[in-house]
């Protein structure tokens, strides 16, 4: 008699042979209708532009503390921001695609972990920030003269600037299965939920990501402390942009203010890996609540 | 599991749902939107609509174990809550060995589940090879061996002349016929089949039922809970037949002796045509008439064929024949039959399987 | 016995358009949160302009004179209409993907007016959530970003935006077609993607048309987008009326675009649903 699978059988190979899975099959769908991966792709490089032309209008000048140019410290902005969004919006976006097209209890069915499962829908969403980050890059760099004023990085601050980037995208990922969880336990079924309203709205509009948090008045700039966005994009344009003399100097967000004694950008990492640690335990737990009162009412799929 | 065990054990298994039946509401909106049940909160408490009802039984390893009953009797959210789809209200259940509550994971890696309507979990936009490559590495099948447990399924359900179609270019049969192909990638202990053979025609149902009872079964000793409308599939491939009503299990045995539970009465077949209104209540007010159920056609009282519990065929006969005249129908034919699992579900409960009195 | 046919008079379009309205509106209002989240929403990325706008606005001060010097009210502005009139372009499109993926457009097409009643319900309910998420920003919002706002002049206003939204349905029929014209099936089509970057580019709808090359001004009249910001500026900004002899031209070639592009967008809308008739393109399952 043959047995089912075997828990031995699921170590790394399988769990990486599942996520290449769901990418392959993300990558297959995405280039189906070829007008619209077209689309997709000038969508992104047009609003861009759009960006970068207003950005134009501001007269050359070092961007506060930062020391590069607007254009640069946009595309930055952009290019960042892009891979974070993707972290927050994900794990929703995927869990609702998933329950949209009734495949939610097929693939609850199969042996994969919560997490790789969240990693697996949220995938072909990574690949298409992947390919906006190069858009971004690439147009910045060579349509508009971003990172023309800047010293190259060395590798001590690349390898740095990775590990805030981790961190970030930790904490965001975070923040997006909780975002996910919103679907079973406030039945944020409509395409939105009310954790990616908040996060969305702050990192939009006071985290930095198109122009210096300086530019707003104080209690947005507070408010702006609260999203884990603020302390990447501050400490990737300090590792990325700045002079090593002024990537460690000046005070740029008011919570800088409360430790006067540690370096801003340290301050940074020091709360993004905090906020890493609370956010993914946090969302994870509260997705495994949506998920078993989803089971509870028989909500997995659209039809009972 | 250990030797001995069941494949299966459920012991009161409860399944409870709120819902608002029955309230007549005129809306705009819609009588489901979160408007309209505001109001209707106000003027009526939330029901408790209870889809299982302390359900018991065990099933032996390999063992091929029927589920019957009408639509809402409670058969699919059996499955769902032994699949892990569902979280059951109270009682326990134990599959291969594993709590439904305390293990899902581990429950999940030993039961694959079929279901009718699940080809909409497809993807339109990859091929039939590709859909099940997906499948068959989520559940981690060797790359090796997937390949050729890809060709063996689609040989089995008759699509490998369909290997790049698409699904969106497959007809609803050939979709069905995919969503079985991808539940025969893997030998999992037990295999839980939701009316697997809906919308596939009567070739392609038998040589699917024939590998399902033969092979899957027999051959490799899987545990199958198998529920249909057809009771002619579950007479012929179950071991055994729990006989659900409203969430109750009303019957649990093999279905000879389920049968001899209505020995005591005589069946009768009777086909006729036309319509009228009434059938079944002029039809079962007649004397010696025990029961009946209209088996075949679309609604109560229209053509088809009604099946007659009776004391004595003979007499009835003659009496059916006069009642259906005078209500304008035509009878075609007439004959005795021998008991069958949906006159054990009308003894047992009152009501046809399809629709009686 | 008497058969019954389907009918196909204005009485039976009038509420199938309505049903379907009312079904469009029931299925945004399902989820709260979604719905307060939409509506608030263009409120926010209006926000993201505005910042950026007051941070650059040193760089066009010469080119602000006329509107006051407001760079950040000049923008928030033009994102807002732009915005109102990308919505209604879209409305089509998105009325046909929905169908399309809801299985319900093959249902549709059984009905003599089914199409035709569906889409001017979902594209109805579109264009009143557009005027919704609009009015809230302009009631609440454009204060708030220093656009000062001649309420007396609302009658213009209102005129300049239904005029201007008229405007572009025959564009928005067109971008529907693409659907299936051009298989493009996956919410984006290139109709409304070519009119939002040149209106974007060259329209005004982030900075004053002036700065660009004389011949691109040229090109840039031949979009609706050019035409409706400029009148709605001046009605809003600078209390112009119909009157006005620059607000008057734009609304006359408003309306002429009207004339011309709702045919055509119409014509080409029928050749994509004859298109998708013949090969069984109404719904992705056969």
């Amino acid at each position: 008699m043959t047995g089912g699978l075997a828990r031995s059988s699921l170590g790394w190979r399988y769990h990486w042979r599942c996520i290449w899975t769901f990418a392959r099959r993300e990558l297959r769908l995405w280039t189906y209708f070829r007008v619209n991966f077209t689309l997709d792709l000038l969508v992104v490089f047009t609003n861009f532009i759009i960006y970068m032309i207003i950005a134009s209008f501001r007269p050359a000048a070092p961007t506060a503390v930062y020391g590069a140019g607007y254009a640069s410290f946009l595309t930055v902005g952009l290019a960042v921001n892009t891979l974070m969004a993707t972290a927050v919006a994900g794990p929703y976006t995927g869990l609702m695609d998933c329950w949209q097209n009734n495949r939610l209890e097929t693939l609850m069915m199969s042996p994969i972990s919560l997490p790789l499962f969240i990693t697996g829908i949220s995938v072909g969403q990574y690949a298409r920030a992947l390919m906006r980050l190069c858009i971004y890059l690439a147009g910045g760099a060579l349509l508009f003269g971003a990172f023309a004023d800047v010293a190259g990085p060395t590798l001590a601050r690349g390898a740095s600037a990775l590990l805030v980037l981790g961190l970030a995208l930790s904490a965001c990922t975070g923040l997006g299965l909780a975002a996910a969880s919103m679907v079973y336990l406030v039945d944020a079924r409509g395409g939105s939920d009310p954790v990616r309203l908040v996060v969305d709205t702050l990192s939009g509009i006071a985290a930095g990501v198109y122009f210096p948090v300086q530019v707003l008045p104080g209690w947005l700039q507070w408010l702006a402390c609260l999203v884990p966005q603020t302390y990447a994009l501050d400490a990737l344009r300090r590792l990325l942009l700045s002079p090593p003399a002024v990537a460690l100097g000046a005070p740029t967000l008011p919570v800088h203010a409360l430790a006067p004694g540690l370096p801003p950008a340290l301050l940074d990492v020091l709360i993004l890996a905090a906020y890493a640690l609370l956010a993914l335990r946090g969302g994870l737990a509260l997705l495994k609540r949506g998920l078993d009162s989803a089971r509870r009412d028989g909500r997995l799929s659209t039809w009972r | 599991m250990a030797i001995g065990e069941p494949a299966v054990s459920v012991r009161g298994l409860s399944k409870h749902f709120r819902v608002r039946r029955g309230v007549p509401v005129e809306s705009v909106m819609g009588s489901s939107h979160w408007l309209t049940q505001l109001v209707i909160r106000t003027r009526s408490p939330e029901q408790r609509f209870t889809a299982l009802d302390g359900v018991s039984f065990d099933i032996a390893p390999g063992e091929f174990f029927g589920l019957l009953g009408p639509n809402g009797a409670g058969k699919t959210t059996l499955l769902k809550c032994l699949a892990t789809l569902l979280r059951p209200d109270g009682g326990t259940a134990v599959v291969n060995g594993h709590d439904v509550c305390a293990s899902p994971d581990l429950v999940r890696l030993s039961v694959t589940m079929i279901g009718s309507g699940q080809w909409v979990a497809f993807d339109w936009g990859l091929s039939v090879r590709e859909n099940l490559q997906f499948f068959a590495d989520l559940y981690g099948l060797p790359p090796k061996s997937a390949h050729g447990r890809i060709e063996e399924a689609l040989e089995v359900v008759g699509l490998s002349g369909l290997i790049d179609a698409t699904p969106q270019t497959l007809s609803s049969g050939e979709r069905q016929r995919l969503v079985l192909a991808k539940g025969f990638l893997l030998r999992t202990p037990v295999f839980f089949m939701d009316e697997p053979a809906a919308n596939l025609d009567p070739r392609g149902t038998a040589d699917i039922l024939h590998y399902i009872r033969h092979d899957l079964a027999r051959l490799e000793g899987v545990t199958v809970i198998y529920t249909s409308h057809r009771l002619e599939e579950v007479e012929e491939l179950c071991d055994r037949v729990a006989i659900l009503d409203r969430g109750r299990l009303v019957a649990l045995d093999t279905p000879r002796r389920l049968v001899r539970l209505v020995t005591d009465v005589e069946h009768l077949e009777v086909d006729f045509t036309g319509t009228a209104a009434g059938v079944l209540e002029r039809v079962a007010a007649l004397p010696g008439v025990r029961g009946l159920d209209l088996a075949s056609g679309p609604v109560a009282g229209s053509a088809g064929t009604l099946r007659i519990q009776c004391e004595s065929a003979e007499r009835s006969s003659g009496d059916v024949v006069t009642a259906l005249g005078g209500l304008g129908l035509s009878v075609t034919a007439v004959r005795a039959s021998a008991p069958r699992l949906g006159d054990v579900f009308l003894r047992l409960t009152g009501r046809g399987l399809h629709h009686g009195v | 016995m008497g058969f019954e046919y389907k009918r196909h008079d204005a009485p039976t379009f009038i509420s199938a358009a309505l049903f379907c309205l009312k079904n469009a509106i029931s299925g945004w209002t399902m989820f709260v949160s979604s719905t307060v989240i939409d509506l608030l929403q263009t409120f926010f990325d209006a926000t993201i302009f505005f910042f950026m706008a007051v941070y650059v606005a040193p760089g066009v001060a010469e080119q602000m004179a006329p509107f006051g010097g407001n760079y950040a009210g000049y923008v928030v502005l033009g994102f807002l209409a732009a915005g109102l009139l990308d919505s209604m372009m879209k409305s089509f499109y998105n009325a046909v993907a929905s169908g399309y993926w809801g299985a319900q457009f093959e249902f549709y097409d059984a009905f003599p007016l089914g199409i035709p009643a569906y889409l001017t319900g979902a594209a109805g309910f579109n264009l009143l959530i557009a005027l919704l998420r609009f009015a809230i920003i302009a009631l609440v919002g454009l204060t708030l970003f220093g656009v000062r706002v001649e309420w007396g002049n609302s009658p213009a206003v209102l005129t300049i935006l239904v005029v201007g939204l008229i405007s572009v349905i025959g564009l928005g029929l067109a971008a529907a077609s693409t659907f299936f014209l051009l298989n493009a099936k996956r919410w984006s089509d290139p109709v409304s993607w070519v009119a939002h970057i040149l209106s974007s580019l060259i329209a005004g709808v982030y900075f004053p048309p002036d700065i660009l090359p004389s011949w691109l001004q040229r090109f840039a009249a031949l979009l609706p987008h050019f035409h409706l910001l400029r009148a709605l500026r001046l009605a809003v900004m600078a209390g112009a009326g119909l009157g006005h002899p620059v607000v008057a031209h734009d609304l006359a070639v408003l309306g002429v675009m009207a004339l011309v592009f709702v045919p055509s967008g119409a014509w080409l809308f029928r050749l994509g649903i004859h298109r998708a008739e013949r090969l069984g393109q109404f719904t992705r399952w056969v």
